[in-house]
């Protein structure tokens, strides 16, 4: 057998495998970063017992969560009920391999990263919806259908946003982006109004407040993951932190220069240090964007369901479409 | 069933119980309890009373057509305040109709009353609006001093009306953060509670208690001020408007809020007036009628200000009207505080109390609306008959008016800006 | 109009600004809450100078407390034990009748013998007299009673919780106590402890020992029903292990001879007290 292959098997493997761990740790990351900040901007002290200056509370919840007691409802559709979170978790999981963490640690350097990217990410509406549907709950119900409509629709101008990026880079892979943000500057500079729309739209997606819809805890008490407890209520709650830290991480990539660092990048640091410099510049851009994402959830209330859609529709995509016309303009004018 | 152990011959309650229901239920001639339904048979059928309607206007909330189905807010939901019950009617996601059930914190404050002495009458109704003890304290006890046909010393008036200021900065200033949180914002229910803590810290250093202060007495209040509570509260009016403008910063001009309440649940001025709501909800719907203005109780009559009121009546307007009141009552205090005079705070009263045949009223402006307590006295110890009119219940009225048409998100929203609490509510 | 998104900026302005604020939560048990003078709180009896209770039982705040939560006790002017308190309610609580009364399937008693045991309640009253009727002789009014019954009939309970004026909960407490059974027991109850300390020092041996002398297993009645044996680790007395308790008093240390010899006395006296009875 070819040992080239066989070679590209076994990196696959095991980076499909680093990333599956990598999870783990990040949605715990996230989530006591979340707990702490709020804490903090609330006047409160926050999680401060468990470990030094309560480090590890957010991995004794998980713990706690493990070892609950899972139940189904009398009347849920039980073989969905049980699929659900793992949709949820998997499309999470999955689109974690194009995720250019550094030069050379990049799970999957596909040609088509970015599609493939949009792609995966949406299949966790389907996870939404099945849960709502199968819990046999009516807040279930509705907040399934809530994720559903607002996902869809804040695809769209999610993925137009990006086009315009795209078409002056020319690529559809991420590496490559980078690489071309290395020669022009970042794509902030050239895309400030694709930001913007990106921003918005990736917090709906991923159910962050303002836009979090799909839980909003005053109205559907916990949307289609009421019913849910134990670890299946856990990899839920693991999806939608894990997916933040991913949005965080594309909005990097795709407008912040992924791991360049803010100065030219130093020529003679190639080999591992060039990873691990391209690694540090990486996390600390991501966890910039996922502590405003927190400290947004601090300030902010939730916007009206019908509001969200309105602003979808009415604002964002016609924004997009603007932006991308104006880029393909620009393109074809100044043959950037 | 399992069969009984022949030795011990102890039942399982649970399955008794079990046993006695379907057999009262057999009797009543209502279908007997199915252990399973068929899978998804009847999913938007869950919530309606498995028995005939008893009203013209239960058949109209349980009757539902295609595309209805019922979502219960409450009792047991994260947004409810405290336990109430909305059957609400929805299609899709819009409120088509709304029922509320009222009762589930039902105490019988007012049989309790019936049967106790006029002192101890002032401690029963503390844990009614809890969020305004002192004003619940207030109220029965004008009523008994004027069946007994006393009055309180001119300072133990002045406190009554300091503590029961206090209480409503208090507690309006807590309803600015539920209506926040019931829109999903965190954070100001927690500076909101900043702000309340120190009231009710000052308020237990002058009463003794928490929450539950019991510092009214027929005839006088319990305590004199005392330095405790005077150095506590120079230190919280020194930085109280502080703390109010740090929450109005987070919501006042907030973009999102603004749009979730502008227009939202517009109560009109007739409207409110035909329902008997009072209050600040009132006031937002453009009527001017403050209780301590129209019929001044205390020592309203020597305080200077006005009656404030916005023109929009809508979640809003009730909002502003709130901190607009807040503002007033902290000036309130200030000229309290100003105009004190020295002497005994409570008047020469027995024990056991046994006014003379006859009957009181009395009303004051609590921070949910009017409050007031209709007392009758046929010569003994206790009261005849103890009648509380508590705003919040009034309020509720409105409920079903204001929510048709809205949205499910907007349910929370609307009843968080009328503020009602349902200690008060259910009695 | 102000700018689009000014608001929020405001707002946002300000959950940063107290990001950095000091904290205002109280760190509990690190931090005291300061409690007021006039705290009303307080669970404990204020003392005058001298160091004699200010409260002198008059039963006011039992008397006007509206959700009747006070239940006191305490000695009069003339060293008279009184009492005040919802103890009646508490017991109907407990009665069949009250389930009956509340429309509740009646439960029936695991032991419907104690409710009918005859009690000499005159002797009960006599003897809690002979101990002056103090709750500290408590625990001498069960000895005698078990002496007299072999076990604490729930009568004579009563009637000791009555007759003292000790809280009804308490007096049925008490009774729990190592040595006092609440059941009739066969004769006289040999029990050997089996503590760390007894098993330790030969508590196995005693027992074999004593398996041996009344010819019976732990857990036992003799054919006679004079004694039974039991083995239990609530003998309480770590200084003199291995220990055995006969009825309620102990014996200790001892080897297996001299717990022999024990019950041998024991049985020996009961023997003659039956004798002379017949007689």
């Amino acid at each position: 057998m070819d040992f080239e292959l066989l070679l590209g098997l076994g990196r696959f493997v095991l980076a499909t495998t680093l990333l599956l761990l990598l999870t783990v740790p990040t949605a715990f990351v996230v989530i006591q970063m979340e707990m702490k900040i709020i804490a903090q901007m609330n006047l409160r002290f926050g999680p401060n017992r468990i470990g030094p200056k309560g480090i590890f509370q957010s991995t004794i919840h998980g713990f706690k969560v493990l070892a609950k007691e899972d139940t189904v409802p009398d009347q849920a559709d039980r073989s969905t009920f049980t699929l659900a979170p793992w949709m949820v978790f998997m499309a999470a999981a999955m689109s974690m391999l194009v995720i250019p963490f550094a030069p050379g640690a990049i799970a999957a350097d596909f040609n088509i990263g970015i599609v493939y990217f949009f792609a995966v990410l949406g299949l966790s509406v389907v996870g939404l919806l099945v849960a709502g549907w199968a819990s046999y709950n009516k807040y279930s119900l509705l907040g399934g259908l809530r994720s559903a409509a607002q996902m869809v629709s804040y695809e769209i101008p999610l993925t137009l946003s990006i086009v315009g990026a795209v078409v002056l880079a020319g690529t559809l892979s991420f590496s490559e982006l980078i690489a071309w943000q290395l020669d022009h500057g970042w794509l902030l500079m050239w895309q400030p109004i694709g930001l913007g729309i990106f921003y918005v739209s990736s917090l709906a997606e991923v159910n962050r407040t303002p836009f979090d819809m799909v839980e909003a805890d005053s109205e559907l008490v916990a949307g289609p993951f009421t019913e849910y407890s134990g670890m299946r209520f856990g990899f839920f709650f693991f999806a939608e932190y894990v997916a933040l830290f991913i949005m965080s991480a594309i909005l990097v990539s795709l407008f912040f220069g992924g791991w360049l660092a803010p100065w030219p990048f130093p020529a003679q640091l190639g080999g591992f240090a060039g990873t691990l410099y391209g690694i540090f510049w990486f996390f600390l851009k991501t966890y910039i964007f996922v502590f405003i994402a927190v400290w947004l959830r601090a300030t902010l209330p939730r916007v009206r369901v019908d509001q969200l859609m309105g602003m979808a529709w009415k604002v964002l995509l016609p924004l997009a479409l603007v932006n991308l016309f104006i880029t393909a303009i620009a393109v074809v004018v100044f043959d950037l | 069933m399992t069969k009984l152990d022949p030795e011990t011959r102890i039942p399982d309650p649970i399955e008794l119980d079990a046993i006695e229901e379907a057999r009262l239920r057999a009797a009543a001639g209502l279908a007997p309890i199915r252990s399973s339904t068929p899978e998804y048979a009847g999913f938007d059928q869950v919530g309606i009373p498995d028995r005939p309607p008893q009203t013209e206007r239960e058949r109209e909330v349980y009757s539902l057509e295609e595309g209805e189905m019922l979502i219960n807010m409450g009792p047991q939901h994260p947004s409810t305040h405290g336990v109430m019950r909305l059957v609400v009617k929805v299609r899709g996601e819009i409120v088509v109709d709304i029922d509320p059930v009222l009762g589930y914190l039902h105490r019988g404050i007012e049989k309790l009353c019936e049967n106790a002495t006029y002192t101890t009458v002032l401690t029963y109704v503390d844990p009614m609006d809890y969020l305004a003890t002192m004003h619940n304290e207030h109220a029965p006890a004008i009523a008994f001093e004027k069946l007994y046909g006393i009055r309180p010393p001119k300072r133990a008036e002045y406190i009554r009306a300091l503590v029961v200021e206090l209480e409503r900065v208090s507690s309006h200033g807590l309803m600015m953060g539920f209506l926040a949180l019931d829109m999903g914002g965190l954070t100001p229910i927690l500076y909101a509670f900043i702000n309340r803590d120190e009231i009710v810290d000052m308020q237990s250093a002058i009463s003794g208690q928490r929450m539950l202060f019991n510092f009214f007495r027929v005839g006088g209040v319990n305590f004199d001020t005392n330095d405790e509570f005077l150095s506590r509260l120079g230190t919280w009016r020194g930085h109280v408007l502080k703390n109010i403008e740090m929450n109005e910063r987070m919501i006042t001009d907030n973009e999102i809020f603004r749009a979730r309440t502008i227009n939202m649940g517009t109560l009109s001025g007739a409207d409110a007036i035909s329902l008997g709501v009072t209050g600040p909800n009132l006031r937002a719907s453009g009527v001017p009628f403050d209780v301590r203005k129209a019929h001044p109780y205390s020592i309203y009559h020597e305080l200077e200000f006005d009656v404030i009121t916005q023109q929009s009546g809508d979640s809003y307007a009730r909002y502003l009207q709130r901190i607009a009141e807040i503002k007033q009552s902290i000036h309130l205090i200030d000229q309290i505080m100003d105009k004190m005079p020295h002497g005994p705070v409570q008047a020469q009263v027995p024990g056991i109390i046994r006014p003379k045949p006859g009957r009181a009223y009395a009303a004051i402006e609590s921070p949910r609306g009017l409050y007031s307590v209709y007392s009758i006295s046929d010569g003994g110890p206790n009261p005849y008959r103890f009648r509380m009119r508590d705003p919040s219940f009034i309020s509720l009225q409105a409920m079903p008016k204001l929510m048709p048409g809205r949205l499910v998100a907007d349910t929370m929203a609307i009843m968080a800006s009328l503020d009602p609490v349902m200690g008060g509510v259910d009695k | 109009m102000s700018i689009p998104g000014s608001g929020i900026a405001k707002g946002m302005a300000t959950t940063f600004r107290n990001f950095f604020a000091p904290k205002v939560t109280r760190q509990y048990p690190e931090q005291r809450p300061e409690i007021p003078d006039r705290w009303r709180g307080r669970l404990d009896l204020i003392y005058d100078p001298f160091g004699e209770h200010k409260c002198e039982v008059c039963f006011q705040c039992a008397q006007v407390c509206p959700v009747e939560a006070i239940d006191m006790s305490g000695f009069d002017s003339e060293g008279n034990r009184i009492r005040y308190g919802m103890q009646e309610i508490y017991d109907e609580r407990r009665d069949p009748n009250a389930y009956r009364r509340a429309g509740l399937a009646a439960r029936p008693m695991r032991n419907p013998a104690r409710w009918d045991e005859a009690v000499d309640t005159p002797w009960v009253d006599a003897t809690i007299d002979g101990y002056g009727g103090r709750p500290e002789a408590l625990v001498a009014v069960f000895g005698a009673v078990q002496d007299r019954y072999g076990y604490l009939p729930e009568r004579a309970l009563r009637r000791i919780s009555d007759r003292t004026t000790i809280h009804w909960a308490q007096v049925f407490g008490a009774a729990g106590l190592g040595g006092f059974r609440l059941l009739p027991a066969g004769g006289h109850v040999v029990t050997v402890c089996v503590c760390a300390s007894c098993r330790f020092a030969g508590g196995p041996a005693l027992l074999a020992a004593l398996e041996d002398e009344l010819g019976i297993l732990a857990g036992e009645e003799t054919a006679d029903g004079a004694f039974s044996l039991a083995v239990g680790t609530d003998v309480g007395a770590g200084s003199i292990s291995p220990a055995i308790r006969i009825d309620t008093l102990v014996y200790g240390p001892l080897d297996a001879d001299k717990a022999r010899h024990v019950v041998h006395e024991r049985r020996r006296a009961a023997d003659q007290a039956t004798a002379g009875a017949t007689a």
